[in-house]
């Protein structure tokens, strides 16, 4: 860690016992230089001193930003491969690719987060169950060994992602973590924010004429027996009324961070010349990717397996509002209402009025916002279909109401997993797949990893077993195992299978 | 180096301080072993987390081994190095805790 982070030796030593993460690779020197230029462009825009921001590039398997604060000093660990795993979904979603790619990243994603937090047996299992998808794809065309790739041509989305547009994001928001009244300037975006939340905080209900929360939903826990079968789910609407102010001043702080994010993301757009339409949509599909990461992230450990009853919980997403409130800052930077530079106000000037118009129907609607909620249902339906074998009949509306009554709002959350297809959760079902408005590829690719993982994982005494035979098998260091974990990725660049493993152990899982 | 890395939920950290100051009471340790001010961390995620690097003494153990139950019900973890390899716990399955105790009591 270099001295420029401003901490002393002892505050160095905790930075280091917090974040013990295995490390992916060096961070390159391109990332560096990114992490950097956005960094002191914030400082410039926003008068911030440089012991407000001190940013410290990493690249971990954990894939996830973070920021520390003792006392004053404050830090931020910038997570290289949080932006590439993000990128690496945005560009199978702009170039409309088969879900199985998408499913193949999820994977490998989690079998590094099992690496890193010491999970070897089911880290290198999750590795093979992704490469034996990949082969059964390729099996399913006339071209084997090759994988068959097909994509949409898209110039302006790989000048978007080649931009360094999602680095720039991701830092940006990491800095307004760690600053939040340290400028005037920022003191004004602040209560921009606050001012926002409170004039947009409810909504009238669906089903009643009653004004209702509208970013905050409670939590909800989904119960599994020792035998892995699901058990019911819990509503925690008591528990979570008490931490309603916290959630709030939470949410709040997410939006501001994102709005130093997008000034970030806007500044690089502006150099690489990238339509605003491309970069406003590039913004709403990385804010859902990174949920999709992030909750993926939370719901590894929680995953049931059988010998034990478990409870597997999911907190609820702030992705909607962060949304919401992305559309709300374009526009009132177009309207310059907030204190950012004007080159920043004049480039969300260049986008389309349909687009915005679009963008701005969409949020005001609702739509936006519903939709984001589907990180959660996909979760909560992938592990209904592992633990029954195919996805039970959702409940009709009656039934749902007559069960909780005329406030049924969580009854339908609760329901709106079941809505979606079974095969979504099924990968081998998109081998021939086509882009289509509702079957988006990472989704898809989304949901049947979850399930696959969920079957992985729930058989404990599998991982085990693979865990003892891994450990006999002296001859595997750091490399040798991220070659494995992402081997599967290696062919789809190579557009090729390869026939063997690189270590002979994954013959013997 | 022996040591275990608390995280909890931000709201709750003052809370979690206080129980733990009943422990060290109940197990006659001075003032030295309260926590001291969390290191707070933001994730990109939206979760806000207090965290705590604490030394593992003979002392000390009894008052982990008794923090468990209220990091779970808070949703907090527990993380622990064992060789090379990290430990994290955040649910009760008794493997995991047996684990965990054991590689605690490697250390002492």
């Amino acid at each position: 860690m270099s001295t420029y982070s401003g901490l002393n030796l002892s505050e160095r030593h905790t930075v280091k016992s917090l974040f013990r993460r295995k490390v992916a690779e060096p961070v390159s020197l391109g990332d560096r230089n990114q992490v950097r230029s956005t960094v002191s462009y914030l400082r410039e825009v926003f008068y911030l001193r440089q012991q407000d921001a001190n940013v410290l590039p990493v690249s971990t398997l954990e894939w996830s930003s973070t920021s520390l604060s003792f006392g004053s000093k404050k830090l931020a660990l910038v997570d290289v491969e949080q932006a590439n795993a993000v990128s690496f979904l945005l560009a199978k979603s702009f170039l409309y690719e088969r879900p199985i790619f998408a499913y193949n990243e999820f994977m490998i994603r989690a079998s590094e987060f099992f690496y890193s937090t010491g999970q070897l047996g089911a880290s290198l299992l999750i590795a093979k169950k992704a490469n034996d998808k990949l082969r059964e794809y390729t099996r399913s065309h006339n071209f084997f060994p090759h994988i068959t790739r097909p994509i949409a041509p898209n110039n302006a989305a790989f000048e978007a992602l080649s931009s360094g547009m999602v680095l720039a994001f991701v830092t940006g928001h990491e800095v307004g973590h760690l600053t939040s009244n340290d400028s005037e300037t920022l003191e004004e975006i602040s209560e921009w924010v606050k001012s926002t939340y409170e004039r947009n905080e409810t909504e009238p209900g669906k089903y009643n004429e009653a004004q209702h929360v509208r970013f905050l939903k409670p939590e909800s826990v989904q119960k599994f027996d020792a035998d892995g079968n699901f058990a019911g789910d819990i509503i925690l609407g008591i528990k979570f009324r008490d931490r309603w102010d916290y959630l709030k001043s939470l949410q709040i702080g997410e939006a501001f961070s994102d709005v130093l994010g997008l000034v970030a993301l806007t500044k690089v757009a502006i150099d690489s010349n990238i339509e605003a339409d491309t970069a406003a949509s590039t913004v709403l599909e990385l804010l859902e990717f990174t949920e999709m990461l992030m909750s993926l992230k939370r719901l590894l450990p929680r995953l049931p397996i059988r010998g034990v009853a478990t409870n597997v919980p999911y907190e609820s997403t702030s992705l909607g509002f962060r949304r919401f409130m992305f559309v709300e800052v374009i526009e009132a930077m177009r309207k310059r209402l907030l204190p950012v530079p004007e080159i920043i106000s004049a480039y969300w000037n260049t986008m389309s009025e349909v687009g915005l118009k679009d963008l701005s129907e969409k949020n005001q609607s609702g739509e936006l916002y519903s939709v984001s909620n589907r990180t959660v249902h996909i979760a909560r339906g992938a592990l209904l279909v592992s633990s029954f074998g195919h996805m039970p009949e959702a409940p009709t509306e009656e039934l749902i109401i007559e069960q909780y009554g005329p406030l049924a709002g969580n009854g339908f959350f609760l329901a709106s997993c079941q809505k979606i297809p079974e095969i979504w959760f099924r990968i081998n079902c998109h081998s021939d797949w086509t882009p289509k408005p509702e079957n988006e590829t990472v989704p898809v690719g989304y949901a049947s990893a979850i399930c696959d993982l969920a079957n992985i994982v729930k058989k404990g005494t599998k991982t085990e077993a693979a865990e003892a035979v891994v450990k006999r098998q002296s001859s595997l260091d750091h490399s040798a195992i991220l070659e494995l974990i992402r081997h599967p990725r290696k062919q789809v660049f190579q557009r090729r299978l390869i026939g063997r493993w690189p270590n002979s152990v994954m013959r013997s899982l | 180096m022996s040591e275990i890395v608390i995280r909890i939920p931000a709201d709750v950290a003052g809370d979690f301080q206080t129980f733990w100051k009943d422990l060290r009471v109940a197990e006659a340790l001075d003032q030295s072993n309260d926590l001291g001010e969390p290191v707070l961390s933001d994730n990109f995620d939206g979760g806000a987390v207090a965290a705590w690097v604490v030394l593992i003494t003979p002392y000390i153990a009894p008052v982990i081994t008794a923090i468990f139950g209220y990091l779970i019900a808070k949703r907090g973890e527990l993380e622990i190095q064992k060789g090379d390899t990290t430990i994290r716990m955040k649910n009760l399955k008794p493997s995991q805790v047996k684990e965990f105790l054991a590689a605690i009591d490697e250390y002492l």
